[in-house]
């Protein structure tokens, strides 16, 4: 009988509030994991990073302890604040060198390549990237060490001494930091550039705009969003990247990621390591939107000298 | 195309630059597996051709063992990122964005975060909560990342059709888990396709993460290569990482031809494997 009265019935309905449960079930699964597993631990640091160290505990933790600002002035003494400086003055490096790299490349993929060829271009771009890690650096450990083949060249070129390496220099830590970062730094360039239609660059040229004027008023402001993606992707990797410098530059590679691995695993000091990786987020949090902020205006740059020159 | 007659020198000047570039983006990459093949005692001094270094792959139980909780650590972060990211995905493209948006936000912070931070928030959190056993705390952490890494490559796919083929499916009466089983999933198959290499891949190449939350058993075959590098070179590293690198590059050129057979072009499908999502509409 209940088959015939449709949706009515007792059956459908409690059918539709079963389906509507699961859909919200469903819906909130996430919040609820990444509440669990990533807000409560991120929380859990800040609130650790402001307690004392108390000696003989593990990790140097206390429960029940007072709520003390010590561990943020111990990150920002002299000798912490000079490894973070320069961590950042590497990261902020190697960033403007994969953009300057990185974009002629993708360009001249995109605008000078035939289509047929296009997918042997890039998969060459790729290929790093589909490639660990660590046989990528030992590769680079290979070829700058003292026996190396790069390391050859130099010396043939008296630019280092005799059987020495650039191996654990500052150089060192720069190539490898430039090498794992440039195909993401490529890659969203191309995507952007591949999207800006071809009209846009031949009507620019058809009003007699030189290839540079095309090049600044028209390409590079159209793939703006593109080039922000990779500079603030890189950026922000580089400088948690800890073993890259620690593989290429050995002592000499420390950057904040060394110095919040060897706080927390080998100096068992939790309250100040989570300190010094709370620090390392604001900065990066406020250095990312004032590059953003920086970079809109140099996007917009061409707009406003050629209203004034006009 | 010679509008202007610079324009042959200006090509040769930019292919010149890209040839450099692509030398320098694969030349580590060709000394490894040149040199894993040397049979000599030194890495780095070349002795002659041989497979020494690779029969020793076999005797040594830690790369073994340790390769083993690197692939069960990937096959668990593969899939709870794609049954989470799927929900995610489909939540971002589907949801109203009262509820998209803030997930969308959620997601971005967990894979903008640094790896560095998000490694001791981990370790510290494990330990808080008692977590003790190291492949479930790999996995986890993983697959947390490994899920907004599917959920945007969900949201890209989906993004690109519109609703028009489930209020179809409803309209002719189907329930909404019918529709999903029947019209979504089939649709999303690529994507998954191409998020679950992504997530299996970045479990199974990542160092920093695993190296802060792994215990003593748990140890990952990153992990491991890591602290022989520390050391020094070796052959057996140089050629289980040369193994590692061939059996990556077969995956990735498989799923490559699939994505390729089923619509997308070649360059698009690349694009998408290195993580590009806009590549999804394109295709």
């Amino acid at each position: 009988m209940s088959i015939f009265l449709g949706a009515g019935t007792p059956a459908r309905a409690r059918r539709r509030w079963i389906d509507a449960g699961l859909v919200w079930g469903l819906v909130s699964l996430p919040f609820i994991v990444y509440l669990v597993f990533f807000a409560a631990p991120v929380t859990l640091i800040a609130v650790q990073s402001l307690t004392p160290y108390v000696a003989g505990q593990h990790g140097g933790v206390a429960d029940g302890a007072r709520l003390t600002l010590e561990n943020y002035t111990a990150v920002f003494s002299p000798t912490f604040r000079s490894v973070f400086a320069a961590s950042l003055a590497n990261a902020f490096a190697g960033t403007l060198l994969c953009l300057l790299i990185g974009y002629p490349v993708a360009y001249f993929i995109n605008t000078r390549v035939p289509d047929r060829l296009k997918p042997w271009c890039l998969v060459l771009i790729i290929i790093p990237f589909w490639t660990s890690y660590l046989l990528r650096m030992q590769g680079w450990r290979i070829l700058l060490g003292a026996n190396g083949e790069i390391s050859s060249i130099l010396q043939a070129l008296r630019i280092v001494e005799p059987g020495e390496g650039i191996l654990f220099t500052q150089s060192a830590v720069l190539v490898g930091l430039v090498y794992n970062f440039l195909p993401m730094m490529i890659l969203p360039i191309y995507v952007s550039i591949e999207r800006l239609s071809h009209d846009h660059r031949e009507a620019s040229r058809d009003l007699y705009a030189r290839p540079w004027q095309t090049f600044l008023t028209i390409t590079l402001p159209l793939t703006y969003p593109g080039i922000m993606a990779g500079v603030t992707m890189v950026f922000i990797m580089m400088t948690g990247d800890y073993v890259t410098p620690e593989l290429m530059g050995g002592a000499k590679g420390m950057m904040v990621g060394t110095l919040i691995y060897s706080q927390f695993l080998q100096g068992e000091n939790w309250p100040l390591a989570s300190a010094m990786a709370l620090a390392l987020v604001f900065a990066l949090v406020v250095l990312v939107l004032a590059m953003t902020g920086i970079g809109a205006l140099l996007r917009d740059m061409p707009k406003v000298i050629r209203r004034a020159t006009r | 195309m010679n509008i202007f007659p610079r324009e042959g020198l200006k090509t040769t000047v930019f292919a010149t630059w890209f040839l450099l570039v692509a030398l320098f983006l694969l030349l580590p990459i060709v000394t490894v597996i040149v040199y894993s093949f040397n049979v000599g005692n030194y890495l780095v001094v070349w002795k002659g051709f041989g497979l020494r270094w690779y029969w020793r792959i076999l005797e040594n139980g830690n790369i073994a063992a340790t390769l083993a909780n690197s692939l069960i650590a990937a096959l668990a972060c593969m899939a709870i990122s794609l049954v989470l990211g799927g929900i995610c995905g489909i939540i971002l493209a589907r949801r109203s964005a009262l509820i998209a948006y803030p997930l969308s936000l959620l997601l971005l912070t967990v894979i903008a975060f640094p790896e560095i931070v998000k490694a001791v928030a981990y370790l510290v959190w494990y330990v808080k909560i008692d977590l003790g056993v190291g492949l479930i705390r790999i996995a986890i952490a993983h697959a947390l990342f490994g899920t907004a890494i599917v959920a945007f490559v969900v949201r890209a796919r989906l993004s690109g059709m519109d609703g028009k083929l489930e209020e179809a499916a409803a309209d002719l009466g189907a329930t909404p888990f019918v529709t999903f089983a029947t019209v979504t999933l089939p649709l999303l198959i690529p994507a998954f396709l191409v998020g679950g290499i992504l997530s299996f891949v970045i479990s199974f190449d990542d160092v920093i993460i695993s190296l802060f939350v792994s215990t003593a058993n748990s140890t990952t075959l990153p992990v491991y290569i890591l602290a022989s590098v520390r050391q020094g070179l070796k052959g057996d590293i140089a050629a289980i990482s040369t193994a590692m690198f061939v059996l990556m590059i077969l995956i990735f050129t498989l799923a490559g031809a699939y994505l390729s057979r089923s619509g997308a072009s070649r360059r698009a499908a690349m694009l998408m494997l290195a993580g590009q999502n806009d590549a999804h509409q394109a295709g």
